[in-house]
């Protein structure tokens, strides 16, 4: 059993992070001058999630159809895909219509589907333990910090958003809809799941998941940051918030192929 | 297979093969719901349980495990119980 990882594993890991660097510190460093900003600009989350989003649908199409964990791998690995096809549609608008995205835009569908694609695959993953575990207080230990998280969300962003009158009703819902999602959709599984994950402490199996629970936790802490630093018009392109997207996509597809070391690991060795 | 042999030795066996699989307190868990069906406690289960057990451990880890998994844990488990 591939407890450490496949060289499989290891590569996607290493050449993950060595594109989602190079491509960052390309935006960073402003090559190819103002004309091609917006070219360059969206090459990370283009290139970098696109990588992610293939490597992680890859690994999960190794699990035999009809096997619970090929569904909870492609709802992952889809949400990672959503974010890449949200972020291609972006990128049109941006480089090849050579104008902003419209805010609410297609983009937005994408964006959107996002969460609860990859709340399915936690979620789906976290009561795949249900018959060892008795999965109650995990879900209540989550929602308890889910209520304080939304809670402080609405008082950093949220009442700003509903008092901004110079927004559309749908513009203000949408603002509204992201922080929400990232709370309830994101957050809520993965700190159930985490609860969970510990009580199985070192097992070889739950080490996958721990790769995903580290990825959404940057995914969920760069959405909020980008929600909040947009909002007090402080984002720039190039922050490192792009970095959290970028490696948190990148630890998805990092833990659907130590899913495939650890559960598929013998009949790979065999073939 | 000593059928009625080695009362401890059941117990450790499942729990040494279970426990770098899913970590000690769900490998435990796998093994008392078996003594438990059975009517024992964990230390008093005997090599005659060990069907019982395979179907407690694949019901219990099969919607997170494949059944590559399970089969080499089973027959590992068997191996060293022969």
């Amino acid at each position: 059993m591939h407890g450490r990882g496949s060289t499989r594993t290891w590569t996607i890991a290493g050449v993950g992070t060595v594109l989602a660097l190079a491509l960052f510190m390309l935006v960073r460093s402003g090559f190819g001058g103002e004309e091609n900003a917006a070219l360059i600009a969206n090459l990370p989350s283009v290139i970098g999630v696109g990588f992610a989003f293939a490597a992680a649908l890859w690994c999960a199409l190794q699990f035999a159809p009809g096997e619970s964990l090929r569904r909870q791998w492609l709802f992952l690995s889809l949400g990672a895909g959503s974010y890449f096809v949200g972020s291609v549609v972006w990128a049109y608008y941006e480089v090849a219509l050579a104008q902003e995205a419209p805010f609410p835009g297609v983009p937005d569908v994408f964006y959107l589907l996002v969460f609860p694609l990859l709340g399915v695959g936690v979620l789906t993953a976290l009561l795949s333990f249900r018959k060892l575990f008795d999965l109650r207080p995990a879900l209540a230990v989550s929602a308890a910090i889910c209520v304080l998280a939304t809670g402080a969300l609405h008082l950093v962003v949220g009442a700003a958003i509903i008092a901004d009158t110079e927004m559309s009703t749908l513009q203000t819902v949408l603002s509204l809809v992201y922080p929400i999602a990232d709370v309830w959709l994101l957050l809520f599984p993965v700190i159930a799941l985490i609860i969970t994950a510990v009580r199985m402490r070192a097992g070889t199996l739950v080490r996958p998941w721990w790769a995903v629970i580290e990825g959404l936790l940057l995914i969920f802490a760069a959405d909020v940051l980008f929600t909040i630093t947009t909002w007090n018009g402080t984002y720039q392109t190039g922050s490192p918030i792009d970095l959290g997207w970028l490696l948190g996509y990148l630890l998805i597809a990092v833990g659907a192929s130590l899913a495939v070391d650890v559960q598929l690991g013998a009949r790979k060795r065999a073939a | 297979m000593r059928e009625g042999d080695t009362v401890m030795g059941v117990y450790d066996t499942i729990m040494e093969v279970l426990s770098p699989l899913v970590g000690r307190p769900a490998a435990e868990i796998c093994v008392r719901s078996s003594a438990m069906q059975l009517g024992k406690t964990s230390e008093h289960l005997t090599t005659a349980d060990l069907p019982v057990i395979f179907d407690n451990i694949r019901d219990k880890m099969r919607p997170f495990a494949t059944a590559e998994v399970l089969n080499d844990a089973v027959d590992e488990i068997r191996r060293r119980e022969q």
